[in-house]
This record gives C-alpha cells, structure tokens and sequence, in this order.
C-alpha cells in the first residue's frame, strides 16, 4: 500500500485541506502504515540489527585480539570470510539484494586481502599497485555480475589508481611531451573514454542504464577539465591551450548532446556550474590582488549574476521537460 | 501536476475533504539544481561578506559594533527569506544570516563568561527557528542550539542527557506534525533539525572531550552523574515507545501491547552503554510510522554511523563493547523468531 504523503503535505502546506479533515486525509494518503506492515517493518529491523550487531561484535572481537594473533591466522580470517562470501552469492538466486550485497563485500575483502598482504610481508610495492591490482582481480566478477555498485567500486579504484601513480611517476609520458603530465589529464581522459563507453553499451543493456553511475563518471570527468581549464586561466602555455580548447569542446557537446539532443538537467547544471568557476577565476586573475576591496563586490556581483542567469535558464529548461510530458 | 498528486486530489474529493479543482503546484527544482544553486549563492555571499569586513576591519574588533552590525544582517536574510520561492536567493540570505550569527556569537564570547554565552547564543538560534520562514534555516538553528546546550553540558560530564532529552520533543513533534497544520515547516524544521543533533551529538560524544575543546575559561562546581543520563535514557526509550504505541494498530489490552514494554525494557537495559542504538532504532521507527523516508534515511545513518564510532569509545575495552553487541544480536534473534514464531504473518516483499 504505498503512501502519498509527499503529495498530502504540498496539498496541506496550500492549506486547502480544513483543520478538521486532516486525519482523514492522513488516513486516504496512507501515512500510517497497517498492523501487517509494522509487523513486517519490525521483522525486518529485528534481523538487520541483528546481523550488523552480531557482525559488529565479531570485527570488536578480533580486533580486541589483533596483536596476539599469528599472521596464518589473521590471513586464514580474511580468506575464510572471503570464501564465505562468494559461496554465499553463488547459492543464492539471482535477482537478489543478498546477492549484490555478498559480491560487493567480497570485492571489498579482495582489497582487504591485499592490504594484508603488503602489510605482512612489506613489498615494497607503491600504493597505486595495491589499487591497479585490486581493480584487475575483481574486473572478472564486475563483468560476471552486471551490476552498477561493483562498477562504481572499479571506476573508484582507477581514479585512485591514476592518482597514487602521478605521485610517484610525474612524467610518465617524457617521450612524448617535455612537461610534467597532470594528474588531472589522466583522469579526464580515463573518465571521459568510461564515460563514453558506458553511454554506447547503455543503449543495449538494460542493466547500465542506471542514470547515477553515468552521472558520477560525466561528473568525475568534468571536474577535472574544469580544473584544467582553471589552470590555463593562470598559465597559458601549449598544454593549457590544448586544456581550453577540450573545455570549450566539451561544453559544446554537451550542450548539444543533453539541450538539443535530450535533455538531461543534471548535465546542464554541471556545465553551469564549471562555466561559472572558470569565469570567476579568470575575473579573480584580471582584477589583480585583493588589496583593493571593491574587487570583492565585483566578484559578488558577477557570480550573483551568473548564479541568477544559471537559475532562470534551468528553470526554463524544466518547464520545457513538464510541459512536454 | 503529477499524476498521484491528481489521484489523491481525486479521493479527497470523493470524500468531500476538498472542493473544486486541485491546486497547481510550482515544481520544485531537482536536489542537483539546488546544490548548483546552493554553492553559487553561498560564494556570491562570501565575497560579500569579506567586502564588508574588509572595509571595516577595525569596528569588527569591537564586540558592541559587531552586535548592532548583526541587526540588519538578520533584517535582510529575513526580508530575502520572505519574498517567493527562489532557490538561489535563499542560499545568499542564508549565508548573511549565518554571517550575522557569527558576529553574534563574537560578541557573546567577547562579553560574557563561557557558560552564559552558549545559553544566550542557544536562545538566539530558538528565536531564529520561530521567525526565520525557512526549513534549511529552521533546521541549522535548531542543530547548533542543541550543540550549544550540549557543549555547555560537556564539561559536566554527561552530554549524553541532551541526546535523550531531545528524543521526548522529537517524537511528540514527530508523531503530530499534521496537527498545527499552519505550523507544519515550524515543525518539519524541528523534527530535522532534532534529528540530525542526536546524530552529530552521538558522535561527538565518542570523539570529542572537554580537553579538547579547550574552550571553557572557568571551572564547573558541580558535575552530573552517567546514571543521570541512563535514567532519562530509559526515560526517553519508554515515552518513545508508548507513543508509538498509540499510532499502531494494536489493542491495549493485547498481550503484544504488554510484550512490546517488556521487549523495551530488556533491550534499553542491554543497550544502556550504547544509547545510540536504541536513539537510531526510535530515528527509524518514527520515520516509518510516518510514511517519512528522509528521517528512515536519518535513522538507518545514526544507526550505520554510531556502530562504526562505537568502535572508538574509550569508556569500555573492545572486549566489553563487544559482548554487549553480541547480547544485542542474540536477544534481536531471540525476539525476531518469537514474533515469526507466534504471529506469523503472510510475507510480501
């Protein structure tokens, strides 16, 4: 029986329901739940409280015994729960919560394995192979599983991956270029090429339509563009006009991709939103140091009124959407 | 208008509860939007902001000035606040308003000893919930008045009375949020607002001492015991569940109506040393009884968040902590197969 109470308050907040029928309205939107939905919601409670305390008391537990324990034992642990784990999604039907959630917790423990590992035997190895390899050995089972949250759990670990490696390697391109490779070109274009691999298997697959993963990699990609483009705006040399140049391309896209094509709103906030960041830090540049402080109202000034222009065009925007449908 | 908004007009109707057409509601922007929006204005107010302090950097080191300075602060962020919906706007007069609360809060400390500044500033914030028309404005005010009690509390040693004695409010409001429908944002404000201080209370309960603030001037004369904050712990756990109680479907005289007591009475005793348990599990119930998905959320992350702090109490070894969630596991298990055992009920997904 579902519950319209989103709907009840709109309607109570125009107060065009009388004082004394709220608590029959109350009743016809279904606000209160039934006697065998409570029993239900309780059931449900008892075993997941159950199950986090118990599992909570058992990660206290060991953790309380930690320093005693022989590394055989401390790995037995791990790749026990492990085993337990993947058992546990192989038994269990398909199209089940369970069954994401035994799989996630198995590619997590993969990682916690690893972690292990290198702590045990201290390799020696650099951080970003603990996450590049972590990533490689679950890529089977997010293939396996088609599912959007192990996806997210691999995209995650690329960035990190790409990350910790321009730490320890800050040229890794010198044949081809003479300066120093940003962190942020790698993962624009790791991102962007995720991006647009997802969006074309998307048309076919039912399972990747998911708008959140898509929106996380656009959101991912286009953060590092912005940053991109936000450092051309205080240096501008060959690389950094190559950064602007994507920048403007990839507004230009999406525009047409998600204005004209289709449209998405939370693309076009994005775009708003790094149109606005790069402009201020290139106003910021132009008026120089803050020693003068009306530089500060002409701030205020132009992002108030990119903010409003922003406002008024996406409230267009979805008016457009509602009318249409 | 959406189509279940059209259908419950419907059913109104035909209950003769409304007349006429149904109303047509502005559609409100998307939380993507809002949070675009949101940070715009908030940076827009900033550069103001440090506009105004910057020009008058000396009358800001005066606490009398920041005061009187704070007045049309507060008049502008509630004249903003009044006007229609605007999503950006209402982040600008949000920021002026917390600017002006800052000014305040300056001026408080400058003047008065430790103790009496976080009250007045508490009370600053109840006045601001009253006349301040905004729910995220509603909401902050009534989580930094807690958060004022409670710092006031800390160094009498039991910050954890604030988190019950919120949970009594928080379930009365809660549990008649449609009665005083003219109040219903006042109300909506509140709710959140205690919610989301029982959360941050919690938590800082495990991390946070009186040394560390290292904000006190003077010495406190007299302390309050930790079975003070267990009695209005159990106190709370008790009224919480009696009020429930009156919203289920379930007879007084029911043999569950008297379990149900006995069921509280057992867990808040195992649960005495882990209150945040038993406050996330009330979060939850609430939320659920009230067809409430934000405060379901709100519940599930107390509960998610507290498990994970609980690991860094400092009160009891991991050995202690430990067995009360095993004790806590076990009684859940033992209550869950009661219930299937002598009410089984038919199981839709």
């Amino acid at each position: 029986m579902a519950s319209s109470r989103q709907q009840l308050v709109e309607l109570l907040q125009q107060g065009v329901i009388s004082p004394e029928h709220v608590a029959d309205a109350e009743q016809l939107a279904n606000v209160a739940p039934n006697k065998e939905q409570w029993q239900q919601f309780v059931n449900t409670v008892l075993l997941w409280i159950a199950c986090i305390s118990l599992s909570c008391a058992i990660v206290f537990f060991f953790a309380y015994n930690w320093s005693q324990m022989g590394r055989f034992l401390k790995f037995a642990l791990v790749e026990f729960s492990l085993i337990s784990t993947t058992l546990i999604y192989l038994k269990t039907p398909a199209n089940n919560l369970v069954r994401v959630a035994t799989l996630t917790l198995s590619c997590l423990l993969v990682g916690a394995l690893m972690a292990l590992f290198g702590q045990t035997y201290q390799t020696g190895a650099d951080p970003w192979q603990l996450f590049f390899n972590w990533a490689l050995i679950i890529t089977p089972w997010a293939l396996v599983a088609r599912n959007s949250i192990i996806w997210l759990l691999w995209f995650v670990l690329l960035n990190i991956t790409l990350v910790l490696y321009c730490d320890v390697h800050r040229n890794p391109f010198f044949i081809m270029f003479n300066t120093k490779v940003n962190t942020l070109w790698l993962t624009f274009a790791f991102n962007l090429a995720s991006f647009s691999v997802w969006q074309f298997f998307s048309a076919s697959q039912s399972w990747m339509q998911k708008s959140w993963l898509m929106r996380m990699l656009a959101t991912l990609a286009g953060v590092s563009i912005t940053g991109l483009a936000i450092e051309a705006v205080y240096k501008l040399d060959v690389i950094n006009l190559l950064a602007l140049v994507l920048w403007l391309i990839s507004l230009v896209s999406m525009y047409y991709c998600y204005r004209i094509k289709k449209v998405d709103l939370f693309m076009l906030a994005g775009g708003c939103l790094s149109i606005i960041a790069v402009f201020i830090v290139w106003m910021e540049k132009q008026l120089g140091s803050f020693d003068n402080i009306l530089n500060y109202i002409i701030l205020a000034f132009f992002v108030l009124g990119l903010g409003i222009a922003s406002a008024v065009w996406l409230k267009k925007v979805q008016r457009e959407i509602k009318h249409e449908c | 208008m959406s189509a279940s908004h059209h259908t419950l007009w419907q059913q109104l109707k035909a209950q003769h509860l409304v007349q006429g057409e149904a109303p047509i509601l502005e559609a409100t922007s998307p939380w993507f939007v809002k949070s675009m929006l949101a940070f715009v204005g908030w940076l827009g107010a900033l550069f103001i902001m440090l506009f105004v302090f910057s020009a008058f950097p000396s009358l800001i080191d005066n606490p009398k000035i920041c005061f009187i300075l704070s007045v049309p602060l507060f008049l502008l962020s509630y004249f903003i606040l009044t006007k229609p919906n605007n999503d950006f706007f209402e982040h600008v007069a949000l920021a002026i308003s917390f600017a002006a609360q800052g000014l305040v809060l300056f001026a408080l400390y400058e003047w008065l000893s430790n103790s009496t500044f976080l009250i007045l500033f508490a009370i600053l914030q109840g006045v601001l919930v009253l006349l301040m028309p905004n729910l995220l404005h509603r909401i902050f005010s009534t989580l930094v008045a807690s958060l004022c009690v409670s710092f006031y509390l800390l160094d009498l040693g039991a910050s954890q009375v604030v988190t019950s004695m919120l949970a009594i409010p928080l379930v009365w409001l809660c549990l008649n949020e449609f009665r005083y429908q003219s109040k219903y944002s006042l109300i909506s404000g509140l709710v959140y607002g205690l919610s989301l201080s029982i959360l941050f209370l919690q938590l800082a309960d495990v991390f946070v001492s009186s040394q560390a603030l290292g904000i006190y001037k003077d010495v406190r004369p007299w302390s309050i015991s930790p079975w003070d904050s267990r009695l209005l712990y159990v106190i709370a756990m008790f009224y919480s569940v009696w009020k429930l109680l009156q919203v289920v479907p379930l007879n007084q005289h029911d043999k569950w109506f008297r379990l149900v007591f006995a069921v509280t009475g057992i867990f808040t005793l195992l649960s005495l040393n882990a209150q945040g348990i038993g406050l996330g599990i009330v979060m939850l119930m609430l939320g659920f009884a009230r067809s409430n998905r934000i405060l379901i959320t709100l519940g599930i992350l107390a509960l998610m968040l507290y498990c994970s702090a609980y690991y860094y109490q400092m009160q009891e070894t991991l050995l202690v902590k430990s067995a009360i969630l095993m004790a806590i596991a076990i009684f859940a298990f033992i209550c869950r197969w009661l219930l299937n055992h002598f009410a089984p009920a038919s199981r839709e997904r």
